[in-house]
């Protein structure tokens, strides 16, 4: 059996979000979304936690090199930290900012910064709250 | 059906046991069960990691709404909860209350009452922060 060995990285950030649907009526959204709704949103300490995989550099012992992977990491949650999802960025003009769809928009796009790297991205967890949390993964 | 996205949810609950088996002697018990078969039994904070899978829905953006999610694994584990599970719940009187057990019995009531379209991927069980079980049915 090929060898499989995994590396995972844990990132906190901070963002703001509402839940809304345009198409239904303010009723509607409050059936759905209670108090996700409210007008101004409301923030998260998330938890992204990265997991890549590939072979072990015999030089290094790495799967890929901490040093190189935290700035990737960083460079993709600099556009979410500290910003209100819907407004402050571009991903959520037509998608309700919830944990499912976070998780797929960072997976894109940490998936995309690895690709000059010797590593696959292989999952990404993302934790709303310490008792909630997506997985996602191609 | 996709199944690239799951989204899970921690609950917990405590509850007291004794790990015993009438079939086996005192000192049978003793052994295997060390100091679990303490006669008046003891007790543990569980924690319920309960994954749940599906297609996120165009509409909400989510895979499930969390609160009738909340509302239906309560109603399974608040039964067991401040209970002696080996005494007070009919399940486990005649079947250890172990980890696995309890993870079986928990599986089993939960893979019915998962609001559709979403349903339950895996669950795991932690008994303290050093154990769990994981099941999937």
């Amino acid at each position: 059996m090929d060898e499989f060995i995994t590396l995972s990285k844990k990132i906190e950030f901070s963002a703001s979000h509402r839940y809304w649907n345009d198409s239904w009526s303010e009723e509607e959204n409050l059936k759905h979304f209670g108090k996700c709704t409210s007008k101004y949103g409301h923030g998260h300490n998330y938890v992204l936690e990265t997991t890549v995989e590939g072979p072990v550099d015999p030089d290094t012992g790495m799967i890929i090199n901490i040093y190189n992977l935290k700035p990737i990491l960083k460079s993709v949650l600099k556009q979410f930290d500290h910003k209100f999802l819907n407004l402050d960025t571009d991903f959520f003009d037509d998608l309700i900012p919830t944990t499912e769809n976070f998780a797929k928009i960072l997976y894109e796009c940490i998936d995309e910064k690895l690709k000059d790297t010797r590593c696959k991205l292989l999952k990404v967890r993302l934790y709303e709250t310490k008792d909630l949390f997506v997985d996602y993964w191609k | 059906m996709s199944d690239n996205c799951t989204l899970t949810r921690i609950y917990s609950f405590s509850a007291a046991h004794r790990l015993h088996n009438d079939k086996f002697s005192d000192e049978m018990n003793k052994q295997i069960f060390g100091k679990c078969n303490n006669p008046n039994g003891h007790g543990h904070d569980y924690y319920l990691e309960l994954t749940v899978s599906g297609d996120v829905s165009p509409d909400t953006g989510m895979i499930i709404n969390i609160e009738e999610l909340d509302l239906e694994v309560h109603k399974v584990i608040d039964i067991l909860d401040h209970k002696r599970l080996d005494i007070e719940i009919d399940y486990f009187i005649n079947i250890r209350a172990s980890g696995e057990n309890i993870a079986k019995y928990l599986w089993d009531e939960l893979v019915t009452v998962i609001p559709k379209p979403a349903y339950l991927y895996h669950i795991r069980l932690w008994e303290t922060s050093e154990n769990f079980f994981d099941y999937k049915g």
